[in-house]
């Protein structure tokens, strides 16, 4: 790797970990689901730094070339995210269906005892207006 | 004893008054509700035109969702039963009466109106009889018990299975799960006899393309039933 890509590289690393973090400043994102993709940052960093990581580390896993251990663990990391996300997006499309029943029931009820008032009111006579 | 008849309805302005009519008419004296899975038609107004008892869900849950709040309704409002009764004309109400009182004099916790005891009436397709002979085998494995119609939409359950629909319901093709889910839980279910009729409106909710993912689905959510033991 030339020091011209390496320098290019932890440009882009350090604009795209500064976007995250502002993100988490404006609450936009959670920093429970913000720590793994700064910790995908920081390791591609220090990897960006010490490139020489790679080739130990894919010797170490019997694999020929760097790259295609990258692709490898790029391709763990994005599956493991997207089967968390899956799971997240099933808890809270749950949760929803519990709101949305909840409130479909409350308005039931709040109309119910809206009819009940009105019945009321006109046997009184007075009380609506003042009920509206 | 307080039986209350679930009706979902998405876009169903066209037949709904017929169905409740039909409920008045066949199954005196007992209340029903329309839970209105945010239609996209009329139905809303002219449930409130014709003062028909409805829950409005402010969004679309499908029909899972909405026949849940119909059972949370019924738990809430302290009913004894609870039949769902699906608009498509498929469904008699004259059955209602009568299963309410087969749950009420044998204590059961459920009782569905079964196609295949005395064969009469709509049998459905010759393909459809196979999955269901499929299903009634997977349950009578897991259970040891046999249900003749799984698959079954003419279902009345008690107040104990009311509970438990609340706290949980399938989203889609409920029926041979929940039924495998109350026998495994050593409920008591019976079948009853009864004629279907073929739709009338509306066509079958399992298509072709659809019916390999309702076997895949209801089988492993049978399978499912016998890990959890509920």
């Amino acid at each position: 790797m030339t020091l011209r890509l390496q320098i290019i590289l932890a440009v882009v690393l350090v604009i795209v970990f500064i976007m995250l973090i502002n993100r988490i400043r404006k609450e936009r994102l959670d920093i429970r689901f913000a720590l793994p993709w700064m910790a995908l940052l920081i390791g591609l960093f220090i990897i960006d730094v010490f490139p020489g990581i790679t080739q130990r580390l894919a010797a170490l896993m019997g694999i020929e070339l760097p790259i295609n251990m990258l692709m490898l663990l790029g391709l763990t990391f994005s599956i493991t995210i997207i089967f968390f996300l899956t799971s997240m997006t099933f808890n809270e499309s749950d949760k929803q269906k519990q709101v949305i029943q909840e409130l479909g029931l409350l308005r039931k009820e709040v109309e119910e005892l809206k009819k009940r008032e009105d019945i009321k009111g006109e046997v009184k006579d007075e009380r609506s207006v003042g009920d509206e | 004893m307080k039986t209350l008849v679930i009706i979902p309805a998405f876009n169903e302005s066209a037949s709904i008054l017929k169905t409740v009519a039909d409920i008045k008419e066949n199954a005196p004296g007992i209340d029903y509700v329309i839970i209105n899975d945010c239609s996209t038609d009329n139905m809303k107004q002219i449930c409130i035109d014709n003062n028909l008892n409805t829950i409005n869900l402010p969004v679309n849950l499908g029909i899972g969702g909405a026949v849940q709040t119909g059972y949370k309704y019924a738990f809430e409002k302290g009913y004894d039963a609870a039949i769902q009764f699906d608009g498509d004309g498929q469904h008699e109400a004259k059955y209602i009466k009568l299963m309410e009182e087969v749950l009420e004099k044998e204590e059961l916790d459920m009782v569905i109106g079964s196609r295949f005891i005395e064969h009469e009436g709509f049998q459905s397709t010759i393909m459809r009889q196979v999955g269901i002979k499929f299903f009634t085998g997977l349950i009578k494995v897991i259970t040891g018990k046999k249900v003749t119609d799984p698959t079954s939409g003419m279902r009345m359950a008690g107040r104990n299975m009311i509970e438990m629909f609340t706290k949980r319901y399938p989203k889609d093709y409920p029926e041979p799960e929940t039924v495998a889910s109350a026998l495994i839980q050593k409920m008591k279910v019976k079948e009853i006899p009864v004629e279907m009729r073929e739709r009338e409106e509306g066509v079958s909710s399992i298509s072709p393309k659809k019916s390999i993912y309702y076997m895949l689905k209801v089988t492993l959510a049978i399978l499912l039933v016998a890990l959890r033991g509920r």
